[in-house]
This record gives structure tokens, C-alpha cells and sequence, in this order.
């Protein structure tokens, strides 16, 4: 630091420190704007992303408000349409029961509106079976994933198959029925756009982390497309697929096998085994 | 002009100080504080700078503005460190400020009664608080924050700082070269910067702080 000590009377001093002092002041100046004018862009920045994802959550929320409303409507048009005139029936020829007093056509009128009573209660089943699998309830994701595929297997257009390698602790309920639902999703889109010849699940654990896959040999989404899907208006049912998953904290991933032949669907989650078994 | 430069430099020590006690609620942070101190500990510099005549007492002055050297690097020192989050930045002020504070000592006890002015420590310790305040603003735009940084009352007291140290550099290095005129005429420049530091400082004690100041993104959004 010798130099700030050096006295040279042939230094023109005056101009040292004014070009110094200037060349200092701009100096600080600048830094002070390009660190504002920084900071302006990157907050900026910060703000539109948050932006965008309070737009996403909005889209998400959208799309489960108007799936939760589908849902009253076909369960009110089930009631109404199928369930309704069964009992009106069913009064119909109880009432006949009260008018006319002969017993022949008394017993008639009972065993007629004893059995349109057994529809009825076959058809609030099957109502009941669609909201909450009783399999899935009682037996476990496995099972209800078993059950479905072989319905689907039943009908002859598509082989569908699973296979859980390891699932001797059942996730908790409330996990199931979400994956159930998701998977029930997915499986509806490939029947629905695929035109794919099987479908395949497999269930695998590692470490802490639960996999669900999904392999199909028809039409199917990457990831990007999955995205792009899930930002436009369209695809209210992948909306709701990521919904779902969200309630989980479970991660989807959408992809093209290695082979190129397949389709691939990954789920994965957070395990955490059911207390009550 | 010269004497009103300097009356108004003089007495801009005051705005600060008014501004601290009339938004006292808003001005109860430790940082504040030390402003406030470094405020004081500058007017009275001044106040005994004015009354002893560097020529008849050079002693006591070259005493005076030694002192005030170390108390204005440890207050902004401080307030500086206080508002760095990252740890490394923090070590780095520790380690350089208490060499720089070991220089200052051992300068005065060697320097003392050889000169007027101390050059050496009152230009180390604007580059090194100048460097502080770099450090600050890179600690700052590195974080994610809530607002922006003009809208803290920090930015204000930094570029203060900032503005006051960088213009008087090159007067406190070559300020040992000077002929009494030059000095006359050359500390004008410190003058009207200490003006600035102090209506800066004042800003920063007028604005309102935490509520308003850290606006969030809810805020903002109106959600």
C-alpha cells in the first residue's frame, strides 16, 4: 500500500482525483443498477413461474370439480332412470295388490313386485360396486386390479394382465382407491385411443418407493405430451389423473419402451403400509 | 459557499437522527441501530473537528479522526454483517475486519504526532467496507426474495455507503499530498457526499419496514 503514500510534486493531483472520483462514482452507479435491474428480472421471472403454476393448479382444481360433477350426474341419472321406475313399478303392482282381492292374482302382483325389488336392489349394487370396489375394500389393490383386468380379458377385444411382485403389505386404503382410480383411467384411455392387442401392469417395491407400470403395445403419450395435454383445455381425465397422484405425492412418467415397441406408464409413490391390516 | 457546504454537511448528520426518532416504532431493528450510532459517533467527529483547529491541536485531531476510522468500519462493518445470510462472506468480513482493526491500532500508536490525517486506515477501510458492500448485494441477488431490493430500507443504507465511500477514495489516499487551497477545495467533494449519505440514511429510516416492505406474492396477486 506504498503507493498511497507517494508524494510526487510533478503529479497533477487535481485532475487524479477528479477523473478518480468520477471513475468511482460511475463505477457504483453502474454496479447499483445492473444489481437492481438483475434483481427486477429475476423476481420477474420468479413471479410468472408461480403465475403459471397457480394457472395449473386452478386448471387441475377445475377439472376434478367437473369429473366430482359427472359423477353426481351419472349416479343421479341411474337413480332416476333405472332405479325410480323399478319402484314405481314395483308400487304399481302392490297397489293392484289392495284393489283387487282375488289371491291368485294377489300372489301374482307379490311375486311380480318381489322380483322387480330384487332388480332393483341388484342394480343399487352395482351402483355401490362402481363408487367403492368392494374387492379393492376387502381384498386389496391387487385383487381389484385381478378382477377388473379379467373383465376386461372377458370381453375378447384386448388381453389384460397384471402381475405384483411384491405386495404382501397393503398400502393404506385411501392410497389404494386413489391408484385404483388412476389406474382405471389409464386403462379406459388405452381401451378408448390406443387400439393396443394387450395391456400389462406390474407392481414392483425398492427401498421405500412403491412402482406401479403400465405397458401397452398401442397408440400411446410421452411425457411431453402428457404435459402439453395437461396445460390445454382438453384432457380433463389425465388432469385428473395428475390431481389425484398429487393427493399422493406420487410421480407419473409417460414414455416410449427402449424397444419402441411399447408404452410405458410409470407410478410411483411413497410407500406407506396399512397399520390395520 | 464553501462554509455553507460546510454547515450543511455538518448539520445533515441531524436528518438521520430526526428521521430515527420521529419513526421510532419502525426503527427498532439492531441494524437500524448501529446507523443510528454511526450517525451520532459522525457528528460528533465533526463537532470536535470544528472546534479544535487541526494546527494548534494535531494531536487531538489526528487522535480524533483515528478513532472515528475504527468506530465507522466496525459500525458499518456491522451493519453489513448483520444483513449477509451466507456463512463464507460472513467469515471473510470477521477475518479481514479484525486485521484491519490490529492495522488501525498499531498505525495510530506509530503514526501518532507524524501526521494530520490518516490516510493509510481511512483508505483501506473504504476499500474494504466498498468491498463488503459488494459482497452484500452478491449475497442478496443469490437469494430468492419476496420483494424487491429497492424496497428494503438496506438497499438505501448500502448504496449510501456505497455512493460516500467510492467518491472520497482517491481524496482520503492523496490527501496527504495536498497543499492547504487543495484541501479547501478538494473536500468540498466529501461535503456534498456526506450530504447525500445522510439524506439516504434518512430514507432508509423513514420507510416503512416488514409489512409493507416484504410484500409477498399473495400480496401482490391480491389471492
Amino acid at each position: 500500500m506504498l503507493f498511497l503514500q507517494i508524494n510526487n510534486p510533478g503529479v497533477n493531483y487535481a485532475l487524479l482525483i477528479t477523473l478518480g472520483t468520477v471513475g468511482m462514482l460511475i463505477l457504483v452507479v453502474g454496479i447499483v443498477f445492473f444489481i437492481t435491474y438483475h434483481q427486477r428480472k429475476v423476481f420477474r421471472y420468479q413471479q410468472t413461474l408461480q403465475h403459471m403454476e397457480q394457472e395449473q393448479q386452478r386448471m387441475l382444481l377445475n377439472a376434478s370439480i367437473k369429473l366430482q360433477e359427472e359423477e353426481r350426474q351419472r349416479l343421479a341419472a341411474d337413480l332416476h332412470d333405472d332405479a325410480g321406475p323399478l319402484l314405481a313399478t314395483a308400487r304399481l303392482y302392490l297397489n293392484e295388490n289392495l284393489v283387487n282381492l282375488d289371491k291368485a292374482t294377489q300372489l301374482q302382483s307379490i311375486y311380480n313386485a318381489k322380483q322387480i325389488i330384487d332388480d332393483t336392489i341388484q342394480l343399487i349394487r352395482n351402483i355401490s360396486h362402481s363408487l367403492m370396489p368392494p374387492t379393492l375394500k376387502n381384498f386389496g389393490l391387487e385383487s381389484a386390479v385381478n378382477d377388473l383386468f379379467q373383465k376386461i380379458s372377458g370381453s375378447g377385444s384386448i388381453n389384460a394382465s397384471c402381475r405384483f411382485h411384491d405386495y404382501r403389505e397393503r398400502l393404506k386404503p385411501e392410497q389404494e382407491l386413489i391408484l385404483f382410480r388412476v389406474l382405471q383411467e389409464l386403462v379406459n384411455n388405452v381401451l378408448k385411443h390406443s387400439n393396443s392387442s394387450f395391456i400389462h401392469v406390474t407392481q414392483n417395491i425398492n427401498g421405500e418407493r412403491f412402482f406401479l407400470r403400465l405397458h401397452h403395445d398401442g397408440r400411446g403419450l410421452t411425457q411431453t405430451d402428457f404435459e402439453k395435454l395437461n396445460k390445454s383445455a382438453v384432457g380433463l381425465g389425465l388432469k385428473n389423473i395428475q390431481s389425484r397422484l398429487k393427493l399422493l405425492n406420487a410421480g407419473i412418467f409417460f414414455e416410449k419402451d427402449a424397444s419402441q415397441t411399447y408404452y410405458k406408464v410409470t407410478i410411483d409413490l411413497n410407500r406407506e403400509p396399512n397399520e390395520v391390516q | 459557499m464553501k462554509e455553507l457546504l460546510t454547515y450543511l454537511s455538518y448539520t445533515s448528520h441531524l436528518l438521520p437522527v430526526i428521521f430515527y426518532f420521529l419513526f421510532l416504532k419502525r426503527n427498532k431493528k439492531r441494524e437500524l441501530r448501529v446507523i443510528f450510532l454511526y450517525t451520532i459517533a459522525s457528528f460528533l467527529t465533526d463537532t470536535i473537528l470544528i472546534s479544535f483547529n487541526a494546527k494548534q491541536y494535531p494531536v487531538l485531531n489526528f487522535t480524533v479522526l483515528s478513532i472515528f476510522t475504527f468506530l465507522e468500519f466496525f459500525f458499518l462493518t456491522t451493519f453489513i454483517y448483520l444483513n449477509i445470510s451466507a456463512a463464507l462472506f460472513k467469515k471473510i468480513i470477521l477475518f479481514s475486519g479484525t486485521a484491519f482493526i490490529i492495522f488501525c491500532i498499531s498505525h495510530y500508536i506509530f503514526k501518532l504526532g507524524n501526521q494530520k490525517f490518516d490516510t493509510l486506515p481511512a483508505s483501506i477501510e473504504s476499500l474494504l467496507v466498498l468491498i463488503y458492500c459488494i459482497l452484500y448485494f452478491v449475497d442478496n441477488v443469490n437469494q430468492t426474495r419476496e420483494s424487491f431490493l429497492y424496497e428494503g430500507y438496506q438497499f438505501w443504507i448500502i448504496v449510501g455507503i456505497l455512493l460516500y465511500l467510492a467518491g472520497t477514495l482517491f481524496l482520503f489516499i492523496f490527501s496527504s499530498s495536498f497543499t492547504a487551497s487543495e484541501m479547501h477545495t478538494f473536500w468540498n467533494i466529501n461535503y456534498f457526499l456526506n450530504i447525500l449519505k445522510n439524506s439516504l440514511f434518512a430514507i432508509a429510516f423513514f420507510m416503512k419496514k416488514e409489512t409493507t416492505n416484504n410484500l409477498t406474492m399473495q400480496n401482490r396477486y391480491n389471492i
